[in-house]
C-alpha cells in the first residue's frame, strides 16, 4: 500500500499530515484512519529490540512488542514494520526525517512536469539509500555482536579467575624456592608435574633444566597478551566506537598493578598472567623482539550485504607477520585507522585476553563497556 | 606368509610437517594411499618371523638419505604415521584372521624408540608429539594392565583448561553459540530453568548470567535455575557441588538471581526423569555439551537417559554441541575409525600449532592433561566398537537422534552466526565456521569439521508464539 502511494506522497509530502502525540508517546496522524508514525526514536527502539532478539529473521512481532514495551503499539504495526525491515526497504515515511529525502522532494517539486524521469531518478536514489541503510543496519548489528562477545569473554574470564584463585589457595608452594620471584608461578602451575613433561628429555626433572624451561615458558606462555595489550592500550585510543575509554583505563591500572606486584615479595593471590608480568617486564635481558606476536590482531568480518551466509570473504587488511615486535604500536594503529575500510574493525585477541586478566580485579560490569 | 604391500604413490616432498593443509583433500587421499596394507593369510601363525617381518616393514619406509632436511622432517612425520597405521592395522580384524597383538607391540616399541631418539636431539615436533599420544593410546590396547590414566591434579587441570580456552575457540564456540540461542529463546521469560548434561566447571553459565544481568530492557534480570547432572561416584558429585558453589558465588557478585541443584545419575548412569523438579512458568532448556576437549567420555546410557528426559519434558529449547566427523567408509572396522580419530586430532594439533608455535610448555601441558586422555579414550572407543564379531554401527550423534525423534530444528540467528565467526576469527583464520542446515553450525580447522552446534525445540510448543 505504501509503495503504490510513493510518487504521490513524495509530491505531497511538503504538506505534512497533521500529527498528534498520544499518551503513550506514539505519534499518530490525524487522517480519518489514524496511522502510526515511525519516528526515528521509535524506529531505533525497534531496531534495538530486533537486535536483542537476534536479528530480523529471528524476531517476531509478538516478541518485539514485549521487548519494546511501548503502549499502544499493536501487532499490526509491528508486523508491517518488521516485514519492511526484513526486506531492507525502509518505510517511506522515515525518509521524511532524512535531509536527503528533502533534496529528493525538492527535485520532485521543481520538475513536476517531468515526473516520469524524475520518478526513475528518485527510485535509483531511493535504492541507493536503501542499500546504504541495509549496510548500516548490518554494521550496527555486527557492532552489537562484538560488544556482546567481548562482554561474554570477559565474564568467562572473570569466572575462571575466581576458580584459579581458589585453586591456588589450596595448593602449597613447592620447593622450587630457588627460582626467586618465579615461584609465584608455582602455585598456579604445580611444578612437580612439569617433570612429567620431560617425556622427551634425557634426564627428567633436572632443576636447572626446569628453570630454563620455566623462564622460557613464562616468556612464551603468558606475557604476550600483556605486552601486546599494554601497548595497544597506550596507543589505541578508540578501537571501538563505544568502548574508547577502556584500554586507557586498563593500561593505567596495569602499570599501577605492576608497581604493586614488583614491590611485593609474595603476592597472596593473583592469576599467573599478572604475576609473570612484573618480573619479566622489569627484566632487562629479555629480547622482546624475539617473542612472536602470538596474539595477532585479527581483521573482523567485512560486511557483505549480499551474503551473510558466505563466510570466507575476508577484508583486505594486511595482517602482521608473526615475527614482528609486539611493541610496534604504530603498525597496529595504522591498521586500525588507515588501512581498514570503514566497515571493518580490528579486534585483537590479545587485548581481549588482557581484559580478561584484569576484569576480575576491577569488577568489570557491563555498564563499563557501553559508555 | 605375510605380505606387506606398500603403496608409495604421491609426491613426498609436497608434504609439510602439518598433517592438514589447505589442500587437505589431496593430503587425506595421499595418506590413505600411503598407509601400509598388510595382507594376512590364514596360514600365518607363530612368531618366528616377526622380527624379520617388522624389519622389512620399517626398512621399506625408511627415507632415502640424500633428501634435504625439510623433506627429511616430512619423511619422519610420515614414517611415524605409517607405523601408527601399521600397528592399528595389526590390532584390527578378528583374531583368527591375523590380528596380532605381538606385531602391534613390536611396532609400537619401535615407534617409541624413534620418538625418544629424536627428542634427545631437539624438542619434539608437532607430529612427534601427536604420535606419542597415539602410541600410548594404542599401547594401552595391547597391554591390558597398563593404564595411562589421567594423573593430573586439580591444579594442573584448571591451568590446562585455562590455557586451552586461551589457545583455541573450541570451548567458547560451543558455549557462546548455545548461550546466544538460549538468550534469544527466553527473551521474554522471567524464570529460566536449564538442565545441564555435563556442567564440568560451569564456565558456560558465567557468561550466560552476565548476559542476563546486562539486558537493558529496564527489568530486573530473570531468575536462573541450573540443574546439573552428576554421575555416580564421590568425586563426580563433589565436583558438581563445587561447581555449583562457584556459580552461586559468581551470580551473587553480579547480582543475578540464581539457584543451583544437582540430579544424580544412578550407578548405571541412568537418569530418573522424576528426579528433576519441573516448575510451571519456567522456560525449560536442556543443554548438552559433549566431546569438548576438557570433558571426559560419557557413557551411552547417560546419553540415552538425557534424550528420554528431553522427550518426556518437552523443553522449550535444546542446545547440543558435539563432535562432528567426516563421512566414514563403512565396514572397515578399527582401521577406519582409528584413521578418523587420527585425522581429527591431527587437525587439532595443527590448529594449536598454527596459533601458538613456540609455546611448547604451555601447549605441552594442554596436550598432556587434556588431549592426551581424550585421544586414549577415543582410540579405546574406536577399538571397542570394532571389536568382536558384531561391528557396531557408527555412533549416532544426539543431533541426529533428536532429528529422528521429531524435534524441530530451531534457526540459528544471524547474530549467532556473526558471533561465531567473529570469535573464531580472534584465534586464527584457519578456523572455519560453516552452516550445515538452518539449525546447525560447524566449527572446523581448515577443511576438517570438528564440532557441531545445533539447536532444537520441542514439537509440541511453537517458538515465538
Amino acid at each position: 500500500m505504501f509503495h503504490s502511494k510513493k510518487p504521490t506522497t513524495m509530491n505531497n509530502s511538503h504538506e505534512r499530515p497533521m500529527c498528534v502525540q498520544g499518551d503513550s508517546g506514539l505519534v499518530l496522524t490525524t487522517d480519518p484512519k489514524p496511522r502510526l508514525r515511525w519516528t526515528v526514536e521509535l524506529h531505533d527502539r525497534f531496531v534495538d529490540a530486533v537486535t536483542q532478539l537476534g536479528g530480523p529473521d529471528k524476531a517476531t512481532p509478538k516478541t518485539i512488542m514485549r521487548v519494546m514495551g511501548v503502549k499502544g503499539l499493536t501487532l499490526y504495526h509491528l508486523k508491517s514494520h518488521l516485514q519492511k525491515f526484513r526486506l531492507g526497504k525502509q518505510p517511506h515515511k522515515e525518509f521524511n526525517e532524512n535531509s536527503i529525502k528533502e533534496d529528493m522532494q525538492r527535485n520532485a517539486a521543481s520538475s513536476s512536469g517531468m515526473m516520469p524521469r524524475n520518478m526513475n531518478k528518485n527510485v535509483h536514489i531511493t535504492e541507493a539509500i536503501r542499500m546504504q541503510m541495509e549496510v548500516q543496519r548490518r554494521l550496527h548489528e555486527q557492532l552489537e555482536v562484538q560488544k556482546h562477545l567481548q562482554m561474554r569473554i570477559e565474564a568467562q574470564g572473570k569466572y575462571m579467575q575466581s576458580i584459579l584463585e581458589k585453586a591456588c589457595q589450596t595448593i602449597t608452594v613447592d620447593n622450587l624456592a630457588t627460582l626467586g620471584n618465579m615461584k609465584d608461578m608455582n602455585s598456579q602451575m604445580s611444578f612437580p608435574c612439569l617433570q612429567d613433561l620431560h617425556i622427551y628429555g634425557g634426564n627428567g626433572g633436572d632443576q636447572i633444566d626446569m628453570q630454563k624451561h620455566m623462564e622460557r615458558s613464562s616468556l612464551d606462555g603468558f606475557l604476550h597478551n600483556n605486552d601486546n595489550s599494554c601497548d595497544l592500550g597506550k596507543k589505541r585510543s578508540d578501537p571501538y566506537g563505544s568502548n574508547g575509554k577502556n584500554p586507557m583505563i586498563w593500561t593505567d591500572d596495569l602499570l599501577r598493578f605492576q608497581d604493586q606486584m614488583g614491590s611485593q615479595e609474595e603476592p597472596s593471590k593473583s592469576s599467573s598472567h599478572l604475576q609473570i608480568a612484573p618480573s619479566l617486564m622489569g627484566a632487562s635481558g629479555i629480547d622482546i623482539d624475539s617473542m612472536p606476536n602470538v596474539y595477532e590482531s585479527k581483521p573482523m568480518i567485512s560486511t557483505d550485504s549480499g551474503g551473510e551466509n558466505k563466510r570466507h570473504g575476508r577484508s583486505s587488511i594486511e595482517r602482521p607477520s608473526p615475527r614482528r615486535s609486539p611493541l610496534d604500536g604504530e603498525r597496529i594503529n595504522s591498521m586500525i585507522r588507515g588501512g581498514t575500510s570503514p566497515q571493518t574493525r580490528n579486534l585483537s585477541y590479545g587485548w581481549l585476553v588482557h581484559q580478561v586478566s584484569y576484569s576480575h580485579h576491577y569488577k568489570l560490569k557491563h555498564t563499563d563497556l557501553t559508555t | 606368509m605375510m605380505e606387506v604391500v606398500m603403496d608409495e604413490g604421491g609426491d613426498i616432498s609436497g608434504c609439510s610437517s602439518t598433517t592438514t593443509t589447505t589442500i587437505d583433500d589431496d593430503l587425506n587421499h595421499a595418506l590413505a594411499d600411503w598407509s601400509p596394507l598388510i595382507v594376512h593369510s590364514p596360514m600365518f601363525s607363530g612368531t618366528n618371523n616377526l622380527p624379520s617381518l617388522t624389519e622389512t616393514i620399517i626398512d621399506k619406509i625408511t627415507p632415502n638419505k640424500e633428501v634435504g632436511v625439510e623433506v627429511e622432517e616430512d619423511n619422519k612425520g610420515l614414517r611415524l604415521l605409517h607405523l601408527l597405521m601399521a600397528s592399528a592395522e595389526a590390532l584390527s580384524g578378528p583374531t583368527n584372521k591375523g590380528k596380532s597383538n605381538d606385531l602391534a607391540k613390536v611396532i609400537l616399541a619401535r615407534l617409541k624408540e624413534l620418538l625418544v631418539l629424536s627428542s634427545e636431539i631437539r624438542s619434539p615436533t608437532n607430529m612427534e608429539s601427536l604420535a606419542l599420544h597415539f602410541t600410548k593410546a594404542l599401547e594401552s590396547l595391547t597391554y591390558v594392565s597398563i593404564s595411562h590414566g589421567n594423573t593430573a591434579g586439580a591444579g594442573d587441570f584448571l591451568t590446562a583448561f585455562q590455557l586451552l580456552q586461551d589457545m583455541s575457540p573450541y570451548i567458547k564456540f560451543g558455549h557462546f553459540t548455545a548461550n546466544q540461542a538460549i538468550i534469544e529463546s527466553v527473551a521474554c521469560d522471567r524464570r529460566i530453568h536449564i538442565i545441564d548434561y555435563d556442567i564440568m566447571e560451569g564456565v558456560q553459565w558465567a557468561a550466560l548470567m552476565q548476559d542476563l544481568v546486562s539486558k537493558n530492557d529496564g527489568l530486573p534480570p530473570p531468575h536462573l535455575r541450573v540443574t546439573a547432572l552428576a554421575r555416580a561416584g564421590c568425586k563426580q558429585v563433589i565436583n558438581v557441588q563445587e561447581t555449583g558453589r562457584r556459580l552461586i558465588a559468581f551470580a551473587n557478585s553480579i547480582g543475578q538471581p540464581f539457584s543451583f541443584s544437582q540430579c544424580r545419575l544412578d550407578s548405571s548412569d541412568k537418569l530418573c526423569a522424576s528426579r528433576i523438579k519441573v516448575v510451571k512458568g519456567e522456560a525449560l532448556v536442556v543443554n548438552i555439551m559433549r566431546h569438548l576437549p576438557h570433558s571426559p567420555h560419557r557413557s551411552q546410557t547417560s546419553i540415552s537417559s538425557i534424550i528420554n528426559l528431553v522427550a518426556s519434558l518437552s523443553p522449550r529449547l535444546i542446545t547440543v554441541v558435539e563432535e562432528e566427523n567426516e563421512e566414514m567408509e563403512k565396514g572397515e572396522g578399527f582401521i577406519s575409525r582409528f584413521r578418523q580419530v587420527l585425522h581429527r586430532y591431527s587437525a587439532v594439533w595443527d590448529s594449536l600449532e598454527a596459533g601458538f608455535p613456540m609455546q611448547k610448555i604451555a601447549r605441552g601441558m594442554v596436550e598432556k592433561v587434556i588431549f592426551g586422555p581424550r585421544i586414549a579414550e577415543d582410540v579405546k572407543m574406536a577399538f571397542e566398537r570394532s571389536d568382536g564379531e558384531m561391528e557396531m554401527e557408527k555412533e549416532i550423534g544426539v543431533a541426529e537422534k533428536l532429528n529422528v525423534a521429531g524435534f524441530r530444528p530451531e534457526k540459528i540467528s544471524f547474530f549467532n552466526h556473526c558471533q561465531a565467526r567473529l570469535l573464531v576469527g580472534l584465534f586464527h583464520e584457519g578456523y572455519r565456521v560453516e552452516e550445515k542446515g538452518v539449525n546447525k553450525i560447524v566449527l572446523g580447522w581448515k577443511s576438517r569439521p570438528l564440532l557441531l552446534a545445533s539447536v532444537w525445540s520441542s514439537p509440541v510448543r511453537s517458538l515465538g508464539e
